[in-house]
């Protein structure tokens, strides 16, 4: 069985007196759409930084791709795509110019490197502005160059750093599509964002980090089921009596009951007969009109886990 | 190509380009050393050959001859106006004095009496005025020696120290190529290294697989090349001009020269460029560092006719022996301190080349 993608084992890294990271273990296979999540300050930029070889960790190990960040930090970075969220382009330079001087960092050869930068132009539906400057195009423009940029090389592992952030709907969806597209083409992809829609959308699997340690890691659907309440909606012909209150919030997997513009609303764990209860209770002593059910939200996960304080 | 030249190209190619697709940039470079170039060619009109107005009352041989020899004087710019016309020109300040050569000249000289020759002066200031009155007395005498039966019989033996003479304007195009090649070097290399940092590319080159030293190799040699290509149209159009044309060999030492002060104006502003990391301050600081060195090595006056102790500072200051090792070499064929110019020339750019390297390096690492 290959390496995984990204190893980490009880990395920590310390400026001085102040830890980032605080001995984090996590590991991500190869093929996977690998989310990192966490609130400003939280060491997620730390820990990117330290996978991508711009940082050094104060002490444990890092593995990317079957080898030793410390000690192979250049061939590790032949193999690693990135897209920072500055997007970093040469706005004097086209496209193409751009593309030709990322290649030749990365020394593509020479004879695939033309060929490479149509194709990927094509790939990102820039292929009418490659000879324009870089300053003439919008934001989406230029995370879609960023990507065919960060593709270029033809990386195993590509980290994007907010890929769609200040984007429209329509390049947001594009991109969207194209680490869809590479997960399909057994590449890795390892995101951090905070629209956490997309981090569902794209995710395999998610790690939430909070000062500097890792508080959950798992499927976006596993996060939410374990971490999140459904939410009950139920229309009533009359209000619910005190008495039907007290009675739902004894039922087992009922973690919260509140009413609000007329609807009662049921917060439940994962628990899948706590539903069941619920509507036997209710439908017991009050007319039920109508019913809704809401599946968990990964915002709700995320500030369940991290905090409602706001961060620098 | 092996992929560390490859890099190191790729970056020095990306600079270039970035660099020609600025003009502001180009412009703030140039701009100062052809302001500081036009000043010095408008002073040297104006003060080099002041200009006068003759009133020329006498039509005799003698007072014709004076009157030519005060025409064909390097000493002055001299006008021929009527009475009236001269003194409206002084007191609208057209020119700076009026020479009178009276009617009754010729009489007076056959009859060996004193000339009544007079200058009306404009004494705006004393500079002026002193060449003035150094002026008049000076063609006068140079008229008298001239004559067959003149009783003046000095005769002044010349010997030069160099082999040629060199004008105001084309001495001082050195200093003003090595103001060039300082605000070049440093503001070109130092805003190519600062607008990484600023404009957040530097991640860019971080995360890619190459050395630091090709990152470091690549910026410095486009710094170097972008000071060469506007050094190259100052030495190619002087050259075609006849003001800077070195004969022979001389040419060698002279580009070697001017190779080794971009080089070293280049590694001041990775220097620069790395410690400071944004560009508007780095322009800042270029030009004026640029300028300070500027005057210390005679970019107003001859540094060695300079005050004792701007002299002594001048001594520490490397363009010194870059302006003295061009001016030798280029104008007067002659290898005098060469030696020292050039181990002071290439010790200062291995050592800003070395401290530029660095300082990107540790800004890299930070």
């Amino acid at each position: 069985m290959s390496e995984p993608a990204i190893e980490l084992v009880e990395m920590t890294k310390r400026f001085r007196n102040f830890t980032a990271v605080d001995r984090l273990s996590l590991t991500v296979q190869r093929g996977e759409v690998f989310g990192l999540l966490g609130p400003n300050g939280s060491g997620k930029t730390t820990t990117v930084n330290v996978i991508s070889g711009l940082s050094r960790p104060t002490s444990g190990t890092v593995r990317v791709l079957g080898r030793d960040m410390l000690t192979e930090p250049r061939s590790v970075r032949r193999l690693l795509g990135t897209i920072p969220q500055e997007t970093a382009l040469y706005e004097e330079l086209s496209a193409e110019a751009n593309l030709r001087f990322h290649g030749d960092l990365f020394d593509v050869p020479r004879s695939r490197l033309s060929s490479r930068i149509d194709e990927l132009l094509r790939l990102v539906q820039l292929e009418d502005r490659r000879r324009d400057r870089v300053s003439t195009y919008s934001g989406g423009m230029k995370r879609r160059l960023a990507l065919a940029r960060a593709l270029l090389h033809d990386p195993e592992l590509l980290y994007l750093d907010e890929p769609t952030l200040g984007v429209d709907v329509q390049s947001r969806r594009a991109i969207w599509d194209h680490v869809l597209d590479l997960r399909t083409r057994g590449k890795t992809v390892l995101i951090t964002t905070n629209y956490l829609e997309e981090a569902s959308a794209l995710g395999d699997r998610l790690a939430i980090i909070d000062r500097g340690r890792l508080v959950a890691l798992d499927s976006p659907q596993e996060l939410k089921s374990r971490y999140g309440d459904t939410v009950l909606d139920l229309v009533l012909e009359l209000a619910p009596s005190p008495a039907l209150l007290v009675r739902l919030r004894s039922i087992d997997g009922v973690t919260a009951v509140n009413t609000a513009d007329g609807t009662l609303k049921v917060n439940l764990t994962g628990d899948p007969e706590a539903t069941g209860r619920v509507v036997t209770a209710v439908t017991g002593e009050a007319k039920l009109l109508r019913i809704n059910q809401h599946e968990p939200d990964l915002d709700e996960v995320f500030l369940q886990l991290t905090g409602r304080e706001l961060r620098d | 190509m092996k992929p560390y030249l490859r890099a190191v190209l790729a970056i020095a190619w990306k600079d270039m380009g970035v660099w020609a697709r600025r003009p502001s940039t180009i412009v703030a470079t140039v701009l100062p050393a052809v302001g500081f170039m036009i000043i010095i060619l408008i002073s040297a009109q104006a003060v080099g050959r002041n200009p006068v107005a003759l009133v020329v009352l006498d039509r005799g041989p003698q007072a014709t001859r004076l009157a030519h020899s005060l025409e064909t004087s390097n000493s002055f710019r001299v006008r021929t106006e009527t009475p009236e016309r001269a003194r409206q020109l002084l007191h609208d300040l057209d020119v700076a004095a009026v020479i009178t050569i009276p009617a009754g000249f010729d009489e007076t000289y056959s009859a060996h009496r004193s000339d009544p020759v007079t200058i009306e002066i404009n004494n705006l200031n004393l500079d002026f005025t002193n060449d003035l009155r150094r002026s008049l007395p000076a063609a006068i005498t140079d008229f008298y020696a001239g004559q067959n039966d003149s009783p003046v019989l000095v005769q002044v033996h010349e010997h030069d120290l160099r082999s040629q003479d060199v004008s105001l304007v084309q001495f001082d195009l050195i200093p003003h190529l090595a103001l060039l090649l300082t605000v070049a070097g440093v503001v070109n290399c130092g805003l190519a290294t600062a607008r990484e940092f600023e404009d957040l590319t530097i991640k860019e080159l971080t995360l890619a697989p190459i050395a630091r030293s090709a990152l470091v190799g690549g910026k410095l040699l486009a710094g170097w090349t972008t000071t060469m290509s506007l050094a190259a149209i100052v030495l190619v159009g002087g050259a075609a001009a006849g003001l800077l044309r070195p004969a022979g060999w001389y040419w060698l030492p002279a580009l070697v020269v001017v190779a080794l002060f971009g080089l070293a104006a280049a590694g001041l502003g990775a220097l620069l460029g790395a410690s400071i990391r944004r560009f508007q301050p780095v322009i800042a600081i270029g030009i004026n560092l640029s300028l300070y060195l500027f005057f210390l090595s005679g970019g107003i006056s001859v540094a060695a006719f300079l005050p004792d102790w701007v002299q002594t500072v001048a001594r520490f200051t490397p363009t010194y022996y870059g302006v003295h090792a061009l001016q030798q070499t280029i104008f007067y064929q002659s290898t005098d301190q060469l030696g020292l110019d050039l181990l002071v020339l290439g010790g200062t750019a291995a050592f800003t080349v070395a401290a530029g390297a660095l300082a990107l390096r540790r800004s890299i690492a930070a």
